[in-house]
């Protein structure tokens, strides 16, 4: 079984050898292999050309990648720790989002953002957050969450196909570890903006995305064994947001828990909590929706602080417990 | 110029003879416009909203909520600007006089009042107990009043469960064994009618709900018409949170078919929760009963009194769709049966 | 579909040529009119930035560029997107949040593109065309092209972390492309010599190994000139140049601007430089064109601005139907 790493190099490898276009750059990504190993072995495959190590600049490069796509490339540019985004957040979020909308629709930016994110690493505020929600808030931004090694692999060939800028977050801790299922071989796509039931059940709905689909999964298992049953939808793009498979599902279960690692006050969760509270399935509504979120916290260092900043299979577990056991 | 005009409990249907009067919306010395609801009646097949005839000011209240009144009887006076004329009943309110109205009204209320000991009040009316949307939604259906509910949620919510647990409430059971009965000794009293039935299958009419409902009306209406009959009056039976309701649509086919289709959707959507315009309860001629929505292929059509027709619509697995037509061989001979559901047949 | 006229090579090199030159010095000049027309009779939304007095270097850089080269260009964008070739129609009926402008009304005064002509579009990010430019660049070197991209930008963008990132990459990778930054004397009010230690900006070159040459940028003839050479470097792998093309703008930093900051003493005295009459003593020196000649070419661009605003002032207003999908490019 791949993991995580494995299958996002997989994918890169796949892509780059169909298109001629494709390249990737970024800090370290040629002959170290990337800060976490994604494109080991990359460089020597694809040479210097099409593996191109940048200078510390995320501004820079990230803003060379937007012209490189505008002239008929198709970067994939890496950032070190998804943080360093801000750095890059002009060229990401007022050139990259906007130019095909904002200057007529002639030009398009297909380029892809690979970066890491989340905590659990003890690398402290600058190097653990959760950035996806600063990215869903720019319109012209795809983004995509994957939480297994497999999705991983099919959303990024399709991110890479895609003609917008595409911002890709992989959950650091998740780059050592193999999903539940096998990568599938060649060069299957999976489309962005199609969300995933990861588990099917009839007395809860859990919406999560990253990492907090694997927790969510724990916490289903766990439930199973007391007689309740969990679906778990893990919409894999949360910009532009599929709600249909959630409506579909919380019309069926009456309950709502969404999860996210992210600090509660903002985020893609909130969204599918209004558009659920305002959709046609609210009248199926048999529990108040619960969140289940990061703390409105930087992350903190020491391993016992860094873990209370964030939702952990207990938090989870006490939330759909009281949900289902509370509201029959 | 002032007039005096007495409201009185409203005849609701046929068979009506008494009502509930559940609450009043207004108070003595009052303004009201015309339209504006004065009280709301219960019986056994309907809620009613009584509304103000004509401009004015409520002067007296004459009886007290919860009070069960014949047909006829007095329930408020309010002084109009216009001179209410009301040619709403089939039969007129005989039993109140002129005499009645004009002097003794400050008598009736201690006649008829009958005490109950839980009084619906305006100020209670619109007040609903907290419950997760899918217990509002699951009582609705059921005829539960949320309000009979012992919540165990948090902050005393009633939750789903609760509602799953709930007994139907027992105003509401007693209307719906009520309306059951009303049913099958109308049938029961057709049943020694001669009368026979015809089944013929055909295509389905594409469309929503109620577009499907409002065509099959006016295309049933227009082959009644075509047989002779002028004055028609379908009753559609709906299923409503008191069992059947059978809101009658007068000349359909007169109709053009989109106010007929927001007809339909106007009146399902009532009659689900129990309330059919008055002018809706009387006069059919004759009654559909579609089963399409329950997948089920057909049942045998039956006559309701005083109706020469009963039409039945089902539908089986392959989408094909039955038409059963029961006639009153008193009215109709067996040739005049085939050709009426023929040519129902060829107009859809 | 590049303009029959488009004209490459020396503004001095023929009666052609300085024709072309003056013909776009006079249709940005003519342009900025009666945008500032426009704008004062309320037809115009939001702001506008007018380059009027620095109409030498975008003509004579864009005159050293074929129509394959690329430009990136910055909120005072309009003599860029004339110089390159756009069509002026299209390029007013944006200004007009018409349907037919360059962005279907969606951009604006400040985001003109024009794939046709090489532009890849005016930028409201001070320093934001820095970049890309270069990354258009790194796409001409990988795709072999030997395309040249050039970046316009003013003297303000030379202090943004943009200009700095780039020119190192645009450095260290060779990239064929040509750091244009047209010196002002003010970034809004902020003046050059407040804002810089320097005397030449285009010394900011040398602290990436990046020649830097500083040029009058009222003289289209030394604009065009620097930027041939810096173009050929680049189109032979020899990497990026800064050009400096020293100018002043006539007009404030936008509508509002009180010129608070300057006096009138010092916009009169620039107006003496203006690049227009200066090319024009030019081209009489050198005895190219007559007096009539040079006056038909002035009417020619009077009259083709004129044409622009007729027929884009009669144009269907932009619909805000499509927006929404307007926001992504459909899948290919």
């Amino acid at each position: 079984m791949l993991t995580m790493a494995e299958a996002v190099r997989e994918a890169m490898t796949i892509a780059m050898e169909e298109r001629p276009e494709v390249f990737l750059m970024g800090e370290d990504v040629g002959v170290y292999g990337g800060a976490f190993g994604v494109s080991a072995g990359m460089y020597e495959k694809f040479g210097a050309d099409r593996v191109i190590d940048t200078p510390i600049s995320e501004l820079g490069y990230i803003g060379a990648a937007v012209g490189a796509a505008l002239s008929g490339m198709r970067p994939i540019a890496e950032i070190q720790f998804s943080d360093f985004s801000a750095q890059a957040m002009d060229q990401i979020a007022n050139q990259a989002a906007k130019i095909h909308f904002m200057l007529g629709g002639a030009l398009h930016v297909p380029m892809v953002i690979r970066a890491p994110q989340g905590s659990g690493t003890g690398a402290a505020a600058q190097h653990s957050q959760i950035v996806e929600n600063w990215f869903t808030n720019v319109p012209g931004l795809k983004v995509v969450v994957p939480s297994n090694p497999a999705d991983a692999k099919g959303l990024l060939l399709s991110a890479i196909d895609d003609p917008n800028p595409v911002v890709f977050l992989e959950h650091k801790l998740l780059y050592k570890t193999p999903g539940w299922e096998p990568v599938p071989e060649g060069n299957a796509r999976i489309p962005l903006g199609v969300s995933r039931v990861v588990r099917t059940g009839k007395d809860l709905t859990i919406v999560a995305t990253g990492i907090m689909v694997k927790k969510s999964l724990e916490v289903a298992d766990k439930l199973s064994a007391e007689g309740i049953e969990v679906t778990v939808i893990d919409p894999r793009t949360i910009s532009p947001l599929d709600m249909s498979t959630t409506f579909e599902s919380v019309d069926l279960t009456g309950r709502l828990l969404v999860v996210q690692e992210g600090p509660s006050h903002g985020g893609f969760i909130n969204e599918v909590i209004a558009q659920v509270a305002g959709s046609h399935v609210f009248g199926s509504l048999k529990a108040p929706i619960k969140k289940v979120a990061g703390l409105n916290i930087p992350i903190p260092y020491a391993p016992q602080l860094e873990k209370a900043a964030v939702p952990q299979v207990e938090d989870i577990y006490a939330a759909a417990n009281e949900i289902v056991k509370t509201w029959r | 110029m002032s007039f005096k005009h007495t409201v009185v409990m409203p005849k609701m249907s046929m068979t009506m003879e008494t009502g509930e009067l559940i609450g009043f919306h207004v108070s003595e010395g009052q303004e009201v416009k015309a339209g504006d609801v004065l009280f709301e009646v219960m019986t056994d097949k309907i809620d009613m909203e009584v509304e103000a005839p004509a401009d004015g000011k409520i002067e007296k209240l004459l009886a007290a909520p919860g009070a069960v009144l014949e047909i006829g009887k007095p329930v408020l006076i309010m002084e109009t600007q216009t001179q209410v004329l009301s040619f709403d009943f089939d039969e007129p309110a005989t039993e109140v006089s002129e005499a009645t109205i004009n002097a003794s009204v400050a008598e009736v209320p201690q006649q008829v009042v009958t005490p109950e000991p839980v009084a619906v009040t305006p100020a209670n009316i619109n007040k609903s107990p907290k419950s997760v949307p899918a217990a509002r939604n699951l009582a609705a259906d059921k005829g539960i009043n949320l309000q009979t509910i012992n919540p165990t949620g948090p902050s005393n919510t009633i939750t789903y469960e609760d509602v799953l647990n709930a007994n139907v409430d027992p105003a509401i059971a007693k209307r719906q064994q009520a309306n059951k009965e009303l049913i099958a000794k109308g049938i029961a009293a057709t049943l020694n009618i001669p009368q026979t039935s015809f089944t013929r299958s055909i295509n389905k009419l594409a469309g929503s709900h109620a577009e499907w409902h409002a065509q099959l009306l006016a295309k049933w209406a227009k082959t009644l018409r075509s047989f002779g009959q002028t004055e028609i009056g379908i009753a559609l039976i709906i299923e409503s949170k008191y069992g059947s309701a059978l809101p009658v649509f007068k000349n359909p086919d007169q109709l053009d078919l989109a106010s007929l289709i927001q007809l339909v959707e106007i009146t399902t959507e009532q009659a689900k929760i129990g309330k059919v315009p008055l002018a809706m309860l009387n006069g059919a001629t004759s009654t559909i009963f579609d089963l399409t929505s329950y997948s089920m292929t057909s049942t045998k059509p039956v006559l309701f009194p005083n109706q020469t027709t009963g039409l039945t619509v089902g539908i089986d697995s392959n989408g094909v769709l039955s038409l059963s037509l029961t006639i009153d061989l008193r009215a109709l001979d067996f040739y005049d049966g085939a050709i009426l559901l023929d040519r129902l047949a060829g107009a859809i | 579909m590049a303009p029959k006229d488009l004209m490459i090579g020396h503004p001095l090199s023929s009666k052609a040529h300085a024709k072309h030159a003056l013909l776009y010095m006079w249709k940005i000049r003519k342009f900025e009119d009666a945008v500032e027309d426009l704008f004062g009779r309320g037809m115009m939304h939001g702001t506008m930035h007018l380059s009027v007095g620095q109409e030498a270097s975008p003509t004579g850089v864009c005159m050293a560029l074929k129509i394959t080269d690329q430009i990136t260009s910055t909120h005072r964008g309009h003599g860029h997107c004339i110089a390159k070739g756009a069509d002026l129609t299209r390029m007013i009926a944006e200004l007009l949040g018409k349907e037919i402008g360059y962005c279907g009304g969606r951009g604006g005064s400040m985001h003109i593109a024009d794939v046709e002509t090489g532009n890849l579009g005016a930028n409201g990010i001070v320093a934001g065309g820095i970049p890309i430019a270069t990354g258009a660049a790194l796409a001409s070197k990988l795709q072999k092209n030997e395309n040249v991209v050039v970046s316009f930008f003013g003297d303000g963008a030379l202090n943004e972390g943009a200009f700095h990132e780039a020119a190192n990459m645009a450095a260290i990778w060779k990239l064929p492309v040509v750091f244009v930054c047209e010196n002002n004397k003010y970034g809004m009010s902020n003046s050059t010599e407040k804002a810089f230690a320097l005397e030449n900006l285009a010394d900011r070159g040398l602290g990436y190994g990046i020649p830097g040459v500083t040029v009058d940028g009222n003289d289209v003839v030394a604009v065009y000139e620097a930027a041939e050479q810096a173009v050929q470097r680049a189109r032979n792998s020899g990497g990026p140049t800064l050009i400096e093309c020293v100018t002043y703008r006539w007009k404030g930093h936008s509508r509002s601007d009180k010129n608070l900051y300057r006096t009138k003493e010092e916009i009169d005295e620039w107006k003496t430089k203006e690049p227009i009459a200066k090319f024009m003593s030019l081209i009489h020196e050198k005895n190219l064109l007559t007096q009539e000649e040079m006056d038909a070419v002035q009417q020619q661009a009077t009259d083709e601005i004129i044409a622009a605003v007729n027929e884009s002032v009669k144009a269907k207003a932009a619909d805000p139907a499509g927006l929404e999908a307007a926001v992504f490019n459909a899948v290919m």
